[in-house]
């Protein structure tokens, strides 16, 4: 287990090392120049437009400004945000929050309904309720989620008036305390649903799909040969056996957590990382993009190697391969 | 012996006028009396940078600036010049002195006083660091505190737009001796900011809310509301439900569908303002290569292009045709005899085949292309069904914003785009589209003779005379065709009914354009 942990973690690593220098690279080839866009439509000064450059550095070489990057990155500096003139690392955290609370909240119920909906679809293969709920899931699955947003917005606020239209707190309230928690949750209600609605097809597709083609093996034919009751079989064998395709693509989903909620913030005004990303894309704030891929390619990292461990625990067989 | 210069004179003129308005009506229409207290929710698309406004061009912080933060003078929505820190000015005969006076009562939030030091500061910063509007003092050749309330400008040469422009963006002045030996940019002042507003930033929450409350030991008039909070909903729909919904007060009026105005101006719900802007949306075309180096062909491009169209279909008729090759606004400085040709298709294909086209088998002189950013996608729909109709095959390519700017602008990589954006607060601003070093010359037009007259425009003394090199200019952009405008950009505005003293009201509506600035809260209420 131990030359297992090593082995990851150093993949990983690797891994998180290649994803700086791409994104660092090809943030770098996009057109746009964030010294011009910094200094607006409007009024472009070109002096200032060449201080900028001078002062972060981005007249030198890419090469050079890798190796600068690598030098704060080495003193555990993830830089300066030249668009918002504020460290990096700050403007990270504070947004790290709001988007795991959507994301995971939304991922984890998407995982749980989503599941348990492709077994029960699974176990009534072919029948109507199986056909209905794959239709229903085929919707979903192609709905844009601005748009499915909006809709939402419109039936739960403009219509029905259950919940508020955008943002993390009622801006009147000042609420405290227990209040504010409420609040907050009333917020979220409407992004995470949009998230869940999302999500679900996905969940569901993997586990109707593993539990139908862990059914068709040959051992659950053998275990039923034995005359062991269907619900044990399928309780204590199917499930198990067909659970690990879900986590593999819960740990792979970790990676597009953030950028597949950007669109969700941005509908739901949430003040999330997402938001940030596609804020500092459009700016070319390229120490804001650098920093959040860095912290986006060491959580995928960390999640694939959770995954690893857990599917090391409930199927001994792969690490009989490693 | 001084003379006032057409500028100041107006300004005065201005004031006496407002000031008799205010004797006669109140402070608000229907003569009702301004309620204190209340919470105002303004949804902007995106966030401030930071809080110091005059380091870069930031339209996010710039409704909020003009809250936290005093200028010398100050735009209104007639773009008028008001006072703001400087009560009244005078000028030389020759316009190369220009003498401000301080309000003696003016203070920062921490108590001590605004003096003439703070704005030379300010202002010799923000040349010194090349700041955003740096270019407002290029005809300044030294600023002098004369005493604690006495500002004198030095000019090298006469500058007529020096004023509006002192008045209008990234010239709010900052203390000195709080920012003093500080480097602006990386100033703990960008999120801890000491300003002299009639509003103090309490909270900042990023990504959600910035809160100002009233700062009610003002040295102005004392604003009415108690806090304003300015919320960010970057998505368009979801901000005009929020609104709709009460969640939030005031959304930027261009979020406001243009379906929706006619079916909303039938309840009373809203108090409605019409708001036409020196922004006209223009098309540019490609003056060095590629057919629009022919001016006959740029020549039967305008006259193909209908620009009553272009306002009916692509705005609603909202945003109105703008005849003149400057925006009509500007009324004094129009040349009747200088008019973008009005619309003639027939004529228009006579021109091209005058210059040498003629038409293939497919019915087309020839094929273009139109490169736009976001935004412009119906007016440009709109023109490429115009040109069609007099055989010119144009193709429609909208890129990213930087990709535009890189591709299109900064490289010349195009045939045919659009532009549009704020010009400047007075007709002057236009020149930075097409005078030779103009910054925002998108096609490089580049003609000795506009930039010789628009140079004399700016060193003019009385508004007569920039009038008139402005006709001549007309004259000129009317052979060369350098660009053709569309439309005016107009704001419809519409306000929730309980909305009072609005700086965007005008004094029928009880608004408070005499006396605020362009997004300036002070005398904003609510009538619940």
């Amino acid at each position: 287990m131990k030359k297992f942990l090593a082995k990851r973690l150093g993949s990983g690593s690797l891994a998180v090392l290649f994803s700086i220098i791409f994104n660092f690279v090809i943030i770098r080839l996009a057109p746009g120049d964030p010294a011009t866009l910094l200094v607006g439509k409007d009024n472009p000064n070109p002096e200032m437009i060449a201080m900028i450059r001078e002062q972060y550095g981005l007249d030198k070489s890419m090469f050079e400004q890798l190796g600068a990057y690598f030098n704060q990155l080495f003193h555990l500096d993830l830089g300066y945000s030249y668009a918002n003139s504020r460290d990096v690392w700050d403007m990270i955290v504070e947004r790290l929050g709001p988007t795991l609370m959507i994301a995971l909240t939304g991922t984890l119920i998407a995982v749980l309904i989503g599941t348990f909906i492709g077994v029960y679809a699974a176990r009534k293969k072919g029948t109507f309720i199986d056909q209905a709920i794959c239709s229903i899931s085929y919707l979903f699955d192609s709905t844009p989620s601005f748009w499915l947003g909006l809709m939402l917005i419109l039936l739960f606020s403009s219509i029905l008036g259950l919940f508020p239209t955008s943002g993390m707190y009622n801006l009147r309230g000042n609420y405290t305390g227990f209040a504010h928690i409420m609040d907050v949750i009333q917020h979220m209600f409407l992004p995470v649903l949009t998230l869940v609605l999302l999500n679900i097809p996905y969940y569901f597709r993997i586990a109707r799909s593993s539990v139908l083609q862990v059914m068709s093996e040959d051992f659950i034919m053998t275990l039923r040969a034995t005359g062991m009751s269907e619900k044990k079989i399928f309780n204590k064998y199917v499930l198990r056996n067909a659970i690990i395709p879900t986590i593999t693509v819960f740990g792979i989903n970790l990676a597009y957590m953030v950028t597949g909620v950007s669109m969700i913030e941005i509908t739901f005004a949430w003040p999330g990382m997402g938001r940030l990303m596609l804020d500092s894309i459009t700016k070319r704030d390229y120490p804001v993009i650098s920093g959040i891929y860095l912290v986006l390619s060491i959580s995928v990292a960390i999640g694939m190697i959770i995954v690893d461990i857990v599917y090391a625990t409930i199927d001994p067989r792969i690490r009989i391969e490693e | 012996m001084k003379k006032l210069t057409a500028f100041a004179l107006s300004c005065f003129m201005f004031l006496a006028l407002t000031a008799c308005g205010g004797n006669n009506g109140g402070n608000s229409g229907g003569n009702k009396t301004a309620k204190d207290g209340g919470t105002y929710i303004i949804a902007q698309q995106g966030e401030p940078a930071s809080m110091n406004p005059d380091t870069v061009s930031d339209d996010y912080l710039y409704p909020i600036a003009q809250n936290m933060f005093n200028r010398l003078v100050k735009l209104n929505n007639n773009y008028e010049v008001l006072p703001d820190l400087a009560t009244s000015w005078e000028s030389s005969d020759d316009a190369l002195t220009h003498t401000f006076h301080l309000n003696e009562k003016a203070k920062w939030w921490d108590g001590e006083a605004v003096t003439s030091e703070d704005v030379k500061y300010t202002f010799d910063t923000i040349v010194e660091k090349n700041y955003a509007n740096k270019s407002v003092f290029a005809n300044v050749k030294e600023i002098e505190a004369k005493d604690d309330l006495t500002l004198i400008f030095h000019m090298s040469a006469p500058d007529a737009s020096f004023l509006s422009n002192v008045a209008w963006y990234g010239t709010f002045i900052m203390p000195q001796h709080v920012l003093d030996g500080q480097d602006w940019q990386k100033s703990d002042f960008n999120q801890n900011p000491v300003g002299s507003g009639p509003f103090k930033l309490s909270k900042w929450n990023k990504g959600t809310d910035l809160r100002l409350v009233k700062n009610a030991e003002y040295w102005g008039d004392v604003a009415h509301l108690d806090e304003i909070v300015y919320t960010v909903i970057p998505d368009a729909n979801t901000a005009y439900q929020a609104w709709l919904n009460n969640e939030v007060d005031e959304i930027p009026s261009a979020l406001i569908p243009t379906s929706e105005i006619a079916s909303m101006q039938e309840n009373g719900d809203y108090n409605w303002v019409n708001q036409e802007w020196p922004s006209p949306y223009y098309m540019t075309f490609n003056l060095n290569e590629g057919p629009f180096k022919d001016v006959k062909v740029r020549k039967a491009i305008a006259m193909g292009v209908d620009r009553n169209e272009v306002s009916e279909k692509a705005f609603s008729g909202y945003k109105p045709a703008n005849d003149y090759f400057i925006t009509k606004i500007f009324t004094s400085s129009l040349n009747d005899n200088a008019k973008q040709p009005s619309y003639d298709p027939e004529g228009a294909m006579k021109l091209l085949e005058e210059a040498g086209y003629k038409k293939n088998k497919d019915g087309y002189y020839f094929e273009t292309k139109l490169t736009i950013f976001e935004g412009f996608e119906d007016a440009a729909n709109v023109l490429v069904a115009d040109l069609e109709k007099i055989g010119v095959k144009c193709t429609l390519s909208v890129v990213d914003y930087n990709v535009w700017q890189e591709n299109a602008w900064k490289n010349q990589e195009f045939e045919l785009t659009m532009v549009a954006g704020f010009q400047g607060p007075d007709v002057l601003g236009a020149g930075r589209r097409w005078t030779t070093d103009g910054v925002i010359n998108v096609n490089f037009y580049s003609n000795e003779k506009v930039d010789t007259l628009y140079k004399e425009a700016l060193a003019a003394a009385t508004q007569e005379e920039v009038d008139a090199k402005m006709k001549d200019i007309q004259a000129i952009l009317a052979e060369d065709l350098p660009l053709i405008l569309l439309v005016n950009y107009t704001d419809v505005c519409a306000y929730k009914s309980n909305v009072q003293g609005h700086p965007m009201y005008t004094d029928e509506q009880g608004g408070s354009r005499a006396k605020a600035g362009f997004n300036e809260m002070t005398y904003v209420w609510l009538d619940n």
